[in-house]
């Protein structure tokens, strides 16, 4: 009995000795999470004046500064914290960062950054900080210009943070053509005029003896369309930005066209043509002058706006009884209808993603700003006023501008922008009433 | 009927070892046993526990306590903050380990994305970002976390998925 007690002893020690390794080895595994709700804020980021390298360099700073913090705010995507509540001061721009002093302030992201004059030119340098996780954003950068492009070089600084954070290309050095207005409702001069995407640098273009709609920028921004009743009907001029020279898109005086936009390539332009009481839609070739009907029939088709890639042209028609939105090949054709709700939709443009669609709808008395994906799924209207028109995508498919008129006699235009979750709507500073704007690409 | 001695010796070890890997199964442990804390219906926690040397039930780490993990949850919730993500990386899953100390601090060195799911290489980096910020910045002056429970939470895997976030 003894023995047969020690040989089941022998017998679980053995199998303890073979079993005891792996228990001892094997540690707990990690705790498991998963976190399917958040915060939608701003991001707080805190933004020290930039360091004057030198006197010259004092101004430009500040204004700098003051650029780059309103660019990040006003997308509605980050709020500064106040430099009342800063405790560390930035005296040089390679100073290390006080980790613990901006964390403090719950500062999420710190910019810094200096400017100094250097044989006549401007030279901006920044850097970015994740400051919780105690570590770089990127390398700093530096730029160069010349004193009177600080504004853009502001832009540019503000550009490259959005990107770093928000994984999208920026939209703040760019700009924004549009109609200003002047006078009462009934007797409204209308000129073309262009300005920074955030209202500064005003210049007209044209004067106000001829009334001129709806300009729309080239793919590489140095050449717009717009329609003008010049010669007393719509037609669509073609004008180069750098020498402020227009000339009517084609030759024919007698024909109303209307409602351009280029190509993606800038080769071409596709725009609207009233012949014995219909419009149709139209493709121009500017290299051999070839013009091309992309639509035929009894219906108003207008409004054509290129997909990016250049293969599919959505445009509104009221072929089935109201206005409504369409998409074709680009080599024309019937198209299929992609608006299926309620009211009358128009102005259609593709986002520069490529992957919606902006529109203008009404109904029920009242106008919206609104997108859909491609084939008219996820349809979202993103405003609501008396009046809401003519959307118009940033460069990077975030952020759509477009006008808003208020009712009445004494009734005004002005330019508004919202982000396409249909957050941040805030008005665009103009000097005066303005309407229809028109976003450029990212300059270069 | 059974007539050799030896014969029932390897019966009746077979029978514990059967026994055994029975238990470590329903404990989840298919690589081996651990020290464990006795729960209702497992005879055999003591058998493993003794022949493993464990430390006694009072010595061994207090049950996980989901109050804290929840409470952890809400925390990292506060400061995940999805405002300033491209659409894009709002489409994309990712999920982070980080180890933590004893005080409830996150190790802010020890932070890796394992995974992600749904966007780009640089969807995947904001989303990472973000959720990493949310981690660090809740977890300043350390979470909530049960002391006495350390070895459940030491070392975490957050995954954070955007999908309700982005329909908002």
């Amino acid at each position: 009995m003894t023995r047969i007690f020690h040989a089941l002893l022998a017998s679980l020690l053995a199998l303890a000795a073979l079993t005891v390794q792996p228990a001892i080895a094997q540690s707990p595994g990690p705790l498991r999470i998963e976190i399917t709700e958040g915060v939608i804020e701003p991001l707080p980021f805190a933004l020290p004046e930039f360091i004057a390298g030198n006197s010259a360099a004092t101004d430009a700073a500040s204004d700098i500064t003051r650029v780059i913090a309103a660019d990040l705010v006003g997308t509605g995507l980050f709020r500064e914290v106040p430099r009342s509540a800063h405790i560390s001061s930035v005296t040089s721009f390679d100073s290390p960062v006080q980790w613990s002093d901006w964390q403090a302030i719950n500062a999420q992201a710190l910019i810094t950054g200096s400017v100094s004059m250097e044989g006549g030119q401007l030279v901006v340098r920044f850097r970015l900080f994740d400051v919780f996780s105690e570590q770089p954003l990127g390398s700093g950068l530096q730029f160069v210009g010349s004193p009177d492009s600080w504004r853009r070089m502001a832009h540019t600084v503000a550009d490259h943070v959005y990107e770093r954070i928000t994984g999208e290309s920026g939209y703040f050095d760019s700009r924004v053509v549009f109609i200003a207005q002047e006078g009462p409702k009934n007797a409204r001069l209308k000129r073309i005029a262009i300005m920074d995407y955030d209202g500064a640098n005003v210049q007209f273009l044209t004067d106000s003896r001829s009334l001129v709609l709806a300009p729309r920028f080239s793919p590489t921004g140095d050449r717009i369309l717009y329609t003008s009743y010049e010669s007393g009907i719509p037609r669509v001029y073609i004008m180069d930005l750098a020498s402020v020279r227009a000339r009517p898109l084609e030759d024919d005086a007698l024909t109303m066209t209307f409602s351009p936009r280029f190509s993606p390539d800038g080769n071409s332009v596709v725009f609207s043509a009233e012949r014995g009481g219909n419009t149709d839609i139209y493709l121009l070739n500017l290299q051999t002058g070839d013009r091309r009907r992309l639509t035929d029939a009894p219906s108003i088709e207008t409004a054509p706006s290129f997909s990016p890639d250049g293969s599919q042209i959505v445009f509104e028609s009221d072929r089935s009884g109201t206005q409504q939105l369409y998409i074709m090949p680009a080599s024309g054709g019937e198209g299929r209808r992609i608006s299926r709700n309620d009211g009358r939709y128009g102005t259609p443009v593709w986002s520069p993603r490529g992957d919606l669609i902006a529109f203008t709808n009404q109904q029920d008395g009242r106008f919206h700003i609104g997108v859909m994906r491609t084939d008219g799924s996820e349809e979202r209207l993103l405003t609501s006023s008396f009046l809401d028109e003519g959307p118009s995508w940033a460069p990077n498919g975030r952020v759509i501008m477009f006008t808003r008129e208020t009712a009445g006699a004494d009734g005004a235009p002005a330019i508004y922008s919202v982000d396409i979750s249909g957050r941040n709507l805030q008005r665009v500073s103009t000097p005066g009433m303005a309407s229809d704007p028109a976003w450029s690409p990212q300059l270069q | 009927m059974i007539r050799s001695k030896a014969t029932r010796l390897i019966l009746a070890n077979v029978a514990l070892l059967v026994a055994s890997v029975s238990y470590a199964a329903a404990q989840d442990l298919p690589f081996g046993w651990q020290c464990t804390v006795p729960g209702e219906g497992y005879w055999l926690n003591g058998v493993v526990n003794a022949l493993f040397d464990c430390p006694s039930v009072d010595e061994q780490a207090a049950p996980p306590d989901p109050t804290s993990d929840r409470s952890f949850l809400l925390r990292v919730m506060q400061c995940w903050n999805v405002g300033s993500l491209s659409s894009e990386a709002l489409q994309t899953v990712v999920t982070i380990s980080v180890q933590m100390s004893r005080d409830g601090r996150p190790e802010t060195g020890s932070i890796r994305m394992i995974e992600s799911r749904g966007g780009s290489d640089a969807a995947a980096r904001q989303a990472y970002e973000a959720a990493r910020r949310a981690v660090i910045r809740c977890g300043a002056n350390g979470y909530d976390l049960p002391e006495e429970s350390y070895d459940h939470w030491r070392e975490l895997e957050i995954t954070f998925n955007p999908e309700e976030m982005r329909l908002r």
